[in-house]
């Protein structure tokens, strides 16, 4: 009953075979093009994306307190200003409950920068989501994939990994959406595998090669090539991994920490994710998005404690954002709807730390909206930049100026 | 009511000019009648073919069963009853409680509301997998992910119910009287936030989903159109689960909507949706693309779209139509949709000719990424490629193998042995201190403790499925006796006729060569010479289940 052959990792461990692999089954992409060099160098640092999903409402997580136009605009949401805890040299406080966050802000482990956004904004939700995950205007119109896909492409070429890019959690988001670097992705680490037959998919996986007549075939057997290769590292890497600070025992922590072992074990993970959702607060945000925060800053804090041990941890570029920010004025329904701009975070031991860009006015509106003040593309080129060492005009499609907070 | 003026037959004649490009070998392809189309048409319009219905309905020719799928349910034999409905007596029962009494009283009440959302949902899964109402039931799955909403954010199974029951008295009906409806439909009042659209304070959700995502699509319309029209909305609310329009909460002021100004309401806002040239192509394309898994060319949605019309937005003309085309049977979209979780369970289910749970059902499309009732925003499911990711593809096998009854639930949600074996070896070259560097900050309190994980399913998901272990049920199906009928008794034919069997499109020829080596070897194990392994159905057919299973995790499964 048991298999005698090689597996594919087998295979791969020989140079001579991992190219022999490449002819047989082969990323999305095909392995076929090994001998194809990249085009922008692959540097050395992790980067760990946490999308807020449905639009979190940045002026209730970097809040202008100070602001009398602000509690003018929300007379039911607004938090007290002395409840805020304020961010020297700004006008600005975080949300009370992002305590652990700001004394990561203290040591130099935050950089925050207020008003991203992108002209001629959109407020249609998925409009706006696409165009944050495709780094382009004209969102998938333009035929673009997610922008991770494009970085990676641009970085690896055609040399396609299984573990470059993994999604921990249900839905992989549409930024590390590629037809040629597809991500890996997984709820349950120990989980994630084939039960009773793994040896026999990975055998199937081996004996195929893609026919180019089916495109939707050769689509699921380049997932389920990377899908063999990625559930023996993924499980090895979590398996073994013990977090060294105590994790809030909800999804994003959970998730947080299956990253942290990903980074610790160096499967060669460059780009991971991980979501937090329910930001779209029409109704009775106050609660909602308190709650929100106290998670956020639950799981994140554990985690850039946690990063702290390792090389690899403490060179890693975390990047928080959201698709959109919601309306300076709440609604009738003590909620906000879509808006512009928002706050991104950037994360790290080896960050520069500190508020970058300008906070947008609150008087001065564009139709109801902040008006933004920085690209958010700026954020994703200057993380791009530092993590791989290269310009990211080649994945991004332009240059945009950086504000050196990475 | 509205006569539909224009008969299938006069669609199908319509079409058949534009169907005489090309060449004529194709083209007899496409009008060929044989199994393949036949079960092209049974995927896409129904959830794949049991055993045996293909060759019946080769025979019986195209347009027989064209009709035979759009025979209606016989909503009489089945009702679903619904016991909790609105809210107004709930509200009436706390009054006068005690704190902790109501929030007992409130606890009680969400448990059995999820119940009877639970218990509707495997009423409607039964009825997707016994398939006695087939292009309705599509069409139900359809809607569903046209105008979606969510228990996550409405909290009612009533209301919930409420909406499903629409899409099926409306899922071969018409579509602009279906939009009026949905528009009054309590559950997406609360979904996309209509009850809170109020004069002076307006809530722009509805309106604008309906331009984006119900009627014209992004692009045809203005960020000022999108606030005028929420303006028309203001006051459309419900009361205890009934539409009302409340007057004073109504914005009787004068709007403009794409060119049009009146003291509009909602419904001169649907009226002036529903002029617009962009709302058929719209829709057009969206049925299109459900249908054929790809997106149509602009001829054929100007085609398609222009039927609409001419139907008075009868849906069910429109399809009739499509299944006639000839277009529909082309090689390009045959077998090359990528199943969505539904599709992938209930068509693996009828293609074995095995009695299912809904409940195994229910659980599976929901791990699987399609968990009805709950699409993961306003958009719906996306489908396509985005169903599959390496995790979907691992689980959907191991949901197969739960089908044949190759697999236990305890194979799918306990650590196996060998990953344990790895946490040893890797705690060894942690010590070794391989990974973690000395200098590093150590917290005493956390650093050995294993990290709380996540179960592979829900507690709920949990429950169902020890629930159907525990029922004692296994899958009922012979496959040894089905492959001794058809007379399949070497290694090759049993690949054969089981693949042909359970897929959807041809094995490729190194997947087949695969599933002839694993059958050889189990075969081997057993001591059986290639052709004898039928003549012990004992030994044959646990092997037989986990061929299907691994049928069913290969990559040719995965399409339809």
């Amino acid at each position: 009953m048991k298999r005698t052959r090689f597996s594919r990792r087998d295979l791969l461990a020989t140079t001579v075979a991992g190219a022999f692999a490449g002819l047989a089954g082969g990323s999305a992409l095909g392995r076929a093009g090994l001998l194809a060099s990249p085009v922008i160098k692959a540097g050395g640092r992790t980067l760990v994306l946490v999308q807020l999903s449905g639009g979190n409402d940045g002026l209730s997580m970097i809040v202008p307190g100070m602001d009398d136009a602000y509690h003018r605009a929300r007379k039911s949401i607004a938090h007290k200003a002395k409840s805020l805890l304020p961010i020297d040299g700004t006008d600005l406080g975080f949300h009370p409950s992002l305590k652990g966050l700001r004394g990561h802000f203290d040591q130099g482990r935050v950089s925050i920068v207020s008003g991203c956004g992108y002209p001629n904004p959109n407020r249609s939700h998925f409009k706006s989501y696409e165009i944050w995950h495709t780094a382009s205007a004209e969102g998938r119109a333009s035929g673009r994939e997610g922008w991770v896909g494009h970085l990676m492409e641009a970085v690896y070429a055609e040399q396609a990994d299984a573990n470059r890019v993994v999604h921990v959690g249900t839905k992989v988001p549409y930024s590390l959406y590629s037809s040629t670097h597809p991500a890996a992705s997984f709820v349950v680490p120990e989980n994630y595998r084939w039960a009773k037959i793994q040896g026999e998919v990975e055998a199937m996986d081996e004996g195929t090669t893609k026919t180019g007549k089916k495109a939707a075939l050769d689509y699921v057997r380049g997932v389920m090539s990377d899908a063999v290769t990625s559930s023996d590292s993924i499980r090895r890497a979590v398996a073994g991994y013990r977090p060294g600070v105590r994790y809030p025992n909800d999804a994003l922590g959970r998730n947080l920490a299956t990253v942290a072992g990903l980074i610790a074990a160096g499967i060669g993970g460059r780009v991971l994710s991980v979501e937090l959702g329910g930001f779209d607060t029409h109704n009775n945000q106050r609660r909602r998005h308190d709650a929100l925060m106290a998670t956020l800053n639950g799981g994140l804090s554990a985690f850039l404690d946690d990063l702290a041990r390792t090389q690899a941890g403490r060179e890693t570029i975390v990047l928080v954002y959201s698709e959109f920010g919601r309306r300076v004025a709440e609604n009738g329904s003590s909620g906000t709807d879509h808006g512009t701009a928002g706050p991104m975070l950037v994360l790290g031991h080896a960050i520069q730390g500190g508020h970058f860009g300008r906070m947008p006015s609150l008087t001065d509106l564009d139709k109801g909206d902040l008006r933004f003040t920085t690209d958010f593309r700026s954020v994703y080129g200057e993380a791009i930049d530092k993590a791989f060492g290269a310009d990211h005009a080649k994945a991004l499609g332009a240059h945009y100026p950086t504000l050196n907070c990475i | 009511m509205k006569k539909h003026l224009l008969s299938f037959a006069t669609f199908a004649l319509a079409l058949v000019p534009a169907s005489i490009h090309g060449q004529s070998d194709v083209l007899d392809r496409r009008a060929t009648w044989d199994t393949s189309a036949a079960e092209h048409l049974f995927n896409r319009a129904a959830f794949g073919a049991r055993p045996g219905e293909l060759e019946y309905w080769v025979d019986k020719g195209r347009d027989a069963l064209i009709e035979d799928l759009f025979r209606p349910a016989i909503e009489d034999a089945d009702p679903f009853y619904v016991r909790l409905k609105d809210s107004r007596e709930l509200r009436s029962k706390v009054r006068g409680m005690s704190k902790e009494d109501r929030q007992a009283f409130v606890r009680k009440t969400r448990r059995e509301d999820a119940r009877q959302l639970r218990d509707y949902l495997g009423w409607w899964y039964d009825r997707l997998l016994d398939g006695q109402a087939p292009i309705t039931e599509r069409m139900v799955l359809f809607w569903h992910g046209y105008f979606t909403s969510s228990y996550q954010d409405v909290k009612n199974s009533h209301e919930m119910i409420v909406q499903n029951q629409l899409f099926r008295e409306y899922a071969l009906g018409d579509f602009d009287e279906l939009l009026r409806k949905v528009a009054r439909d309590p559950a997406m009042l609360e979904y996309l936030d209509n009850d809170d659209n109020k004069k002076g304070k307006p809530n722009e959700n509805f309106a604008r989903e309906l331009m984006e995502l119900f009627t014209l699509g992004e692009g045809h319309y203005t960020e000022i159109d999108v606030k005028e029209a929420a303006r028309a909305f203001t006051g459309w609310t419900d009361r205890f689960g009934e539409f009302t329009s409340v007057k004073k909460r109504h914005d009787r002021g004068v709007k403009t909507v794409l060119g049009r100004t009146g003291r509009l309401d909602g419904d001169d806002v649907i009226d002036v949706l529903l002029a617009h040239p962009a709302c058929a192509r719209y829709l057009a394309t969206k049925l299109l693309t459900y249908f054929e898994g790809i997106e149509p060319g602009s001829e054929r949605v100007a085609r398609y779209a222009q039927l609409l019309r001419d139907a008075d937005w009868n849906v069910g003309e429109f399809l009739r139509a499509l299944f006639s085309d000839p277009e529909f049977y082309r090689d390009e979209i045959r077998g090359a949709r990528i199943s969505s979780p539904i599709d992938y369970l209930v068509g693996s289910a009828r293609r074995l000719g095995v009695d299912v749970p809904e409940g195994l059902v229910a659980v599976g499309s929901s791990v699987l990424g399609e968990r009805l009732f709950f699409p993961p925003n306003v958009k719906g499911w996306e489908g396509g490629r985005r169903w599959v990711t390496t995790s979907t593809l691992m689980l959907r096998g191991n949901v197969a193998g739960l089908l044949t009854g190759s697999l236990k639930i305890r194979d799918l949600t306990e650590l196996p042995a060998e990953d344990l074996a790895m946490a040893e070896e890797m705690m060894d070259e942690m010590m070794a201190g391989e990974m973690m560097e000395e200098d590093a900050p150590a917290d005493p309190k956390g650093t050995k403790k294993r990290p709380k994980r996540a179960k592979a399913f829900g507690n709920e998901e949990l429950r169902m499925l020890r629930a159907i272990e525990a029922s004692g049920w296994s899958p009922r199906m012979n496959l040894t006796a089905r492959l001794r009928r058809q007379g399949a008794r070497t290694d090759a034919a049993i690949v054969d006729a089981l693949g042909d069997e359970l897929l959807a499109v041809t094995l490729e020829a190194q997947t087949r060569a695969e599933l002839l080596e694993f059958l050889a070897e189990q075969r081997h194990g057993e001591g059986l010479e290639d052709g004898a392994l039928l003549d012990d159905p004992f030994t044959a057919e646990p092997l037989l289940r986990r061929l299907a299973h691994l049928l069913l995790s290969s990559p040719e499964a995965q399409l339809h």
